[in-house]
């Protein structure tokens, strides 16, 4: 693919000759390799969409959800390798737990991305430990407003209005691109981003997926996993609304 | 020769660090009945003698199918609250089906008492654990003292509850076969509650009723109970 590390890039603590750190470059080509997640800011409230692949069929159905809870307030969906999402989780989850015993309310999700990013950054200056290799979609609907935001595994992060990682990333971001985010209802929004992951999934490299969803919103300001009878129907209605592009296109 | 924290940890002396209360909740009534639990406190914070706090939550509501509530240092509970609080966040969010019922709160309580006692810095608390455990389909009711004493009991009065109302609810009770219905609880709930709030100079005339039943829990905040003091003139030295 791109350009060798040629020397460069055997630890996080060198800088190659033009200015890179390949090993952070490498641990966002792993995120890349996974799974796609998109997340959605809506007028009122956000909604988080993985593609999880199922690679066997001998999986219980619903494990190793790519979407966890940080706190009541905020959701995470992961795309990359799962493990380092799992234990990014944990830190996630202590953060907030400590800011709610020191100052008494839920933690400002900008408060906590900012903290983590920062924990995850280390990972990047260091010789000995390698980089996360996982990209979070964080989303909350707190004190009136919603919010989405991305950590990656350089350790930035970023609020925004869209968010998509791994392998359709590209993909998904154009077709979100076309979304006027400000006006869609966290209803609406359920739909798009099942449509979304339903036409980036690739059915000839990755056979089998079960599309998770989750929501964040003023009717619901506890983050939770959408209910099966809501799930199951927007799902039909994305693959309702891609059946009806798809045919436009063969016209 | 005052105790420090070197001769804690010599075994020497005993601690000092908790001597007494300072904001205390007082008594606490539990029944019992056919398919779920009553719950009732006043909504007092005392200060010593002074009515200091007249409008505290003294029942928590930890989930759908647990209340727990307490007699004692309110502080303490304070405390408490947010083990409780975080314990049951934990568990929402590792989402795998299993919940967290009155069973598993009891002992989760009796373990972090009898702990602290054994520390030499006790919890200055009695904690009634209440709800509907769904593992077993029965409600529960149990007690934890802050020496890390545990019982369950389908009746329970703390404090002057204790003494006063126990008696009084446990032989309404023993007039029927089984377990009350909720509307014979209720009843002698009521009693116990009026009784409770004659004789006890330390109650307030703002209570709490918890239920918990199989199909959830509430709390019921601010009930006052209507009283006739023209009885008082009954009592030989009055006026």
């Amino acid at each position: 693919m791109s350009s060798i590390g040629s020397g460069y890039d055997l630890s996080a603590d060198m800088f190659s000759p033009d200015g890179r750190v390949f090993q952070v470059e490498y641990a966002m080509k792993a995120v890349e390799n996974g799974a796609t997640i998109v997340g959605l800011r809506c007028k009122d409230g956000v909604v988080l969409a993985t593609e999880k692949l199922i690679s066997s069929s001998l999986h219980t159905a619903g494990d190793n959800s790519r979407i966890f809870k940080i706190d009541d307030h905020i959701g995470m969906a992961a795309a990359g390798l799962l493990p380092d999402a799992r234990s990014l989780t944990e830190i996630l989850r202590d953060e907030a737990t400590k800011f709610r015993r020191e100052f008494g309310r839920p933690i400002p999700l900008k408060v906590l991305c900012h903290t983590v990013a920062s924990y995850v950054h280390q990972y990047t200056r260091h010789s000995s430990i390698r980089p996360f290799g996982c990209t979070l979609l964080l989303s909350t609907f707190y004190q009136g407003k919603a919010e989405l935001w991305t950590i990656d595994p350089s350790g930035a992060a970023f609020g925004f209005k869209g968010a998509a990682a791994g392998k359709a990333k590209n993909n998904a971001k154009t077709e979100i691109e076309k979304l006027d985010l400000d006006n869609l209802t966290v209803k609406e929004g359920l739909k798009e981003a099942a449509r979304i992951i339903h036409s980036v999934h690739d059915d000839l490299k990755d056979k089998t997926f079960e599309l998770e969803l989750s929501w964040v919103s003023a009717d619901n300001p506890k983050h939770n996993r959408v209910p099966k009878e809501v799930a199951e129907e927007v799902e039909a209605a994305a693959k309702a609304a891609l059946e009806d592009s798809d045919s436009e296109d063969d016209m | 020769m005052l105790a420090s924290a070197y001769s804690v940890h010599s075994g020497m002396e005993p601690s000092t660090r908790t001597l007494s209360p300072s904001v205390t909740g007082g008594s606490i009534l539990g029944i019992m009945f056919d398919g779920g639990v009553l719950l009732a406190g006043d909504r007092l914070g005392a200060y010593g003698g002074l009515h200091r706090f007249r409008d505290i939550d003294r029942i928590l509501k930890v989930n759908e199918n647990v209340l727990i509530t307490y007699t004692g240092d309110v502080a303490d509970f304070q405390y408490i609250e947010e083990i409780l609080e975080d314990e049951q966040r934990e568990n929402d969010m590792r989402n795998d089906g299993y919940e967290l019922g009155p069973s598993e709160y009891f002992n989760l309580m009796g373990r972090i008492m009898y702990n602290r006692r054994s520390k030499g810095n006790p919890l200055w608390n009695r904690i009634v654990v209440a709800g509907y455990d769904k593992a077993t389909d029965k409600p529960f009711m149990g007690q934890i003292d802050s020496k890390g004493t545990v019982f369950e009991s389908h009746l329970i009065g703390t404090g002057f509850g204790g003494f006063l109302v126990h008696p009084l609810m446990e032989r309404e009770l023993e007039k029927i076969e089984g377990r009350p219905t909720k509307q014979q609880a209720t009843e002698i709930l009521e009693r116990a509650l009026k009784v409770l709030y004659y004789r006890d100079k330390t109650t307030y005339n703002k209570w709490s009723i918890g239920t918990t039943e199989k199909t959830g829990s509430t709390i019921e905040a601010s009930r006052e109970l209507a009283t006739n003091w023209e009885i008082a003139k009954l009592i030989v030295g009055y006026e």
